[in-house]
């Protein structure tokens, strides 16, 4: 890759990253609190997605994790931080692993990617409260988890048809 | 690069089955396996740190006050009436958790984000 590339692409990366920041803060006002607290549309996946269609598996676990990271910086590295970091690992992990093999559209990895992502988010409420009885909470986030992944992966790949980058 | 496709394939539906599948499976274990023993309590985090527990057949109202407790937006009050329980006042920019209201069903948090502040019903030792 030429020096011209790769500055390119690490620009390009910025921007995802900024669009990605800027989508997690907006989606703060669009919370479903009336269906169960916490339920969220996951907005910033969409970023994520298309970062992993058009960039490849480490630019989209890179992307991720400073997603979280510089979100942190404005709301501060308290437990939030360290359950959004457990719901990025475990998502991630999958969402790379099942992209290798290449047997599931945008629909399939964003909804495994939406449930993982609660999964591992409860599991890390759990052991930080030290209480079993907050797994209850996961039928209601495994099942918002299938909807919501399909509506983000309808929205990236709306996205996706819209937006060219050149190589 | 391997590039995932953009149209639905047969393995989405599988997944889409094997979610449902597992979402079951944890709603029958969560029902059946995972239900608290003895007294209910509202058992109130701050920071995920446990600073108060209040039987759930006590009628009650408690106010947290932010001058004990400085990561707060404000004072907080939680109410405990015929064993549910709710956050009747808080401050926070779009008041999420009082507005959520009643809840009586253990592990449904009630959550303050902007506050660190979480309530939640479990069993007592």
């Amino acid at each position: 890759m030429s020096n011209h590339s790769r500055i390119l692409k690490i620009a390009r990366l910025g921007m995802f990253l900024a669009f990605g920041v800027i989508l997690n803060y907006v989606e703060t006002f669009i919370a479903l609190p009336m269906i169960a607290p916490g339920i969220k549309l996951g907005l910033a996946n969409t970023v994520g997605l298309i970062v992993l269609y058009y960039f490849g598996d480490k630019e989209y676990v890179a992307i991720g994790f400073l997603r979280i990271l510089l979100t942190a910086l404005f709301t501060g590295f308290g437990y939030n931080f360290f359950i959004s970091l457990s719901g990025w690992f475990l998502s991630s992990l999958i969402v790379v692993i099942l992209n290798r093999f290449q047997i599931m559209s945008i629909f399939g990895l964003s909804m495994v990617s939406a449930v993982t992502h609660g999964l591992g988010q409860v599991i890390m409420v759990a052991i930080l409260y030290e209480s079993v009885y907050m797994l209850n909470y996961l039928p209601i986030l495994l099942a918002a988890g299938i909807v919501t992944g399909l509506i983000v992966a309808f929205i990236a790949r709306e996205a996706m048809r819209r937006i060219v980058i050149p190589e | 690069m391997r590039k995932f496709s953009l149209l639905k394939k047969t393995a989405d539906v599988y997944a889409f089955c094997a979610l449902l599948l597992l979402t079951s499976s944890v709603l029958v274990w969560t029902n059946i396996y995972n239900k608290p023993t003895g007294t209910l309590v509202a058992n109130v985090y701050v920071e995920a740190v446990k600073i108060d527990s209040l039987p759930l057949d006590v009628d009650t109202t408690v106010i947290y006050y932010q001058a004990d407790y400085p990561v707060f937006k404000g004072d907080i009050t939680v109410e405990i009436t015929d064993g549910k329980v709710r956050v009747e006042k808080e401050t926070s920019p779009l008041h999420y958790c009082s507005i959520q209201g009643w809840v009586s069903d253990a592990g449904m948090p009630i959550i303050c984000a902007p506050n660190y502040f979480m309530v939640v019903i479990e069993g007592s030792l």
